[in-house]
């Protein structure tokens, strides 16, 4: 069947399975920043936004984004013009395997576009659902925090926050 | 899924109705679809995505909160309405529904009717006496959530029915709810859950429902508990009796993660917990 749906700005049709997942017509189309790493809603790194919000893709049926707006992390900076959140993961030291980074960083995109100025504790709740098998669960939520504030000095300064 | 065709996306509770109605064992509504992308199910060919039928919102009327049937947890644990309703315990429970990130995508409706033994929101919304409002072609009828998980609910909704919402009683004015669950990890399934509703008269407990879930297939009121509780003073002492009542009445299926004894020993530690937190509340309201 055909799904057509916006992914990363770019409106898209793909040819998937009626009982295909979010995750495999994702990761089939091309977007590997997806990833696979439990397959049953356990651990958060198959994240995707879908209208803004996180959802574990391996959870969601290819139908269900019929029409939607996607974002992958594919759509939020390159290894040319990283996103604030990518760079401060890096400088945190908050990615080894990498395996987890791109479903917080969505998570934590969307908690950044709610609340520019987040706690730990609400960094906390929005990490919710994912899991690091590598750095332990402190130098992510350096990051988002550090992040939150580098997008807001990058918007007291008029640059276009993202 | 083997045999699934196609999707259909409905725009209103009418026409979701009329495509179910229209291919009778055969079409099934989607939700969440968090247990739907796991179910083995031969016969579906095709999901009614009820994404664009409304059925969202979460308010509070004269007769009680309504939770809209697509209403996700996340919402509800966060929703104003459910705090201005007195409803902590509702909060609880929905913000225990798998992780942060699931509950973006859970809903009421998929947790009730999807019933399985770790469903947070079933065991609170019996406690607290909430009705369910069903619809199909043929028409409308309500079920109290007590009824609809007397057996697995999807037996009870007939072909072609939606659960369209949830509705809970207004907190009585000196009432007070709560929910506890506890798991070998933050992840884990759930190895016991209690829900409690209580409301004070005066010194004493007017009256009481305590609900346990996590133990069986289906959660289910401890009724010796309940009428340990009932006319007694909100003291611990009390909430002892109504532990070890507990402990007495309640069955607890085999489960490979925790022994019967300890399932059952752990049952009486949440329920002296949560009638702690639920009389506090009830308390505070009295205030
Ligand atoms: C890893 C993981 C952990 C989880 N942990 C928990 C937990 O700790 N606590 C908890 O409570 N839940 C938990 N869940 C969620 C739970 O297991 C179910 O997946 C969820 O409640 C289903 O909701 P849904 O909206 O996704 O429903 P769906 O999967 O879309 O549907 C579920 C069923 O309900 C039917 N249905 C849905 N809506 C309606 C309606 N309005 N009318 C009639 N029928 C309807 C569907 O046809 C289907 O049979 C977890 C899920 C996962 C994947
Ligand atoms: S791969 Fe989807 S949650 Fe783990
Ligand atoms: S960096 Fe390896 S799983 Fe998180």
């Amino acid at each position: 069947m055909k799904l057509t749906a916006t992914i990363n700005g770019v409106r898209r049709t793909l040819e998937v399975a009626p009982r295909a997942l979010l995750i495999d017509a994702l990761r089939d189309a091309g977007y590997t920043s997806v990833k696979r790493g439990c397959e049953t809603g356990d651990c958060g790194a198959c994240t995707v936004l879908v209208d803004g919000v996180p959802l574990a893709s391996c959870v969601v049926f290819a139908g269900q984004v019929e029409g939607r707006v996607l974002t992958t992390v594919e759509g939020l900076g390159t290894p040319d013009r990283p996103h604030p959140l990518m760079e401060a993961m890096v400088d945190a030291g908050a990615v080894q395997c990498g395996f987890c980074t791109p479903g917080m960083i969505l998570s934590a995109k969307a908690l950044l576009d709610e609340n520019p100025d987040p706690t730990a504790a609400d960094v906390k709740d929005a990490l919710d659902g994912h899991l690091c098998r590598c750095t332990g669960y402190v130098k992510q939520i350096e990051a988002v925090l550090d992040a939150a504030a580098r997008l807001r000095t990058r918007a007291a300064a008029g640059g276009g926050a993202r | 899924m083997k045999n699934l065709a196609e999707f259909q996306y409905p725009e209103s509770v009418e026409a979701a109705l009329a495509l179910l109605a229209a291919s009778p064992g055969e079409a099934r509504p989607l939700a969440g679809g968090t247990s739907l992308v796991f179910a083995a199910d031969p016969r579906t060919r095709v999901l009614v995505d009820l994404s664009r039928v409304g059925l969202r919102s979460i308010t509070l009327a004269a007769d009680g909160l309504h939770l809209g049937a697509m209403a996700t947890a996340r919402a509800v644990g966060r929703a104003r309405a459910v705090a201005d309703a007195g409803l902590a315990g509702l909060a609880e429970a929905a913000a225990a529904c798998g992780s942060r990130l699931l509950q973006n995508q859970i809903t009421v409706g998929g947790n009730v009717v999807g019933l399985y033994p770790w469903s947070d929101l079933p065991p609170v919304l019996l406690a607290l006496g909430a009705v369910a409002r069903l619809r199909s072609a043929a028409g409308a009828r309500e079920m109290s959530v007590e009824d609809l998980v007397a057996r697995h609910p999807r037996r009870q909704l007939k072909p072609g029915e939606l659960m369209v919402e949830i509705v809970v009683p207004p907190a009585p004015r000196h009432g007070g709810s709560a929910f506890l669950t506890f798991g070998r990890t933050a992840v884990d399934y759930t190895l016991c859950d209690v829900a409690v509703a209580l409301e004070l008269g005066g010194d004493a407990i007017k009256a009481a429902r305590v609900v346990v879930g996590g133990l069986r297939l289906f959660p289910g009121r401890l009724c010796a508990a309940e009428s340990t509780l009932v006319g007694e003073q909100p003291v611990e002492a009390v909430f002892a009796a109504a532990a070890a009542a507990a402990m007495a009445e309640v069955q607890v299926a085999n489960d490979f993660r925790a022994s019967r004894e300890y399932r059952r020993e752990l049952c009486g530690v949440l329920v002296r917990r949560v009638l702690q937190v639920a009389a506090q509340r009830a308390a505070g309201r009295t205030a």
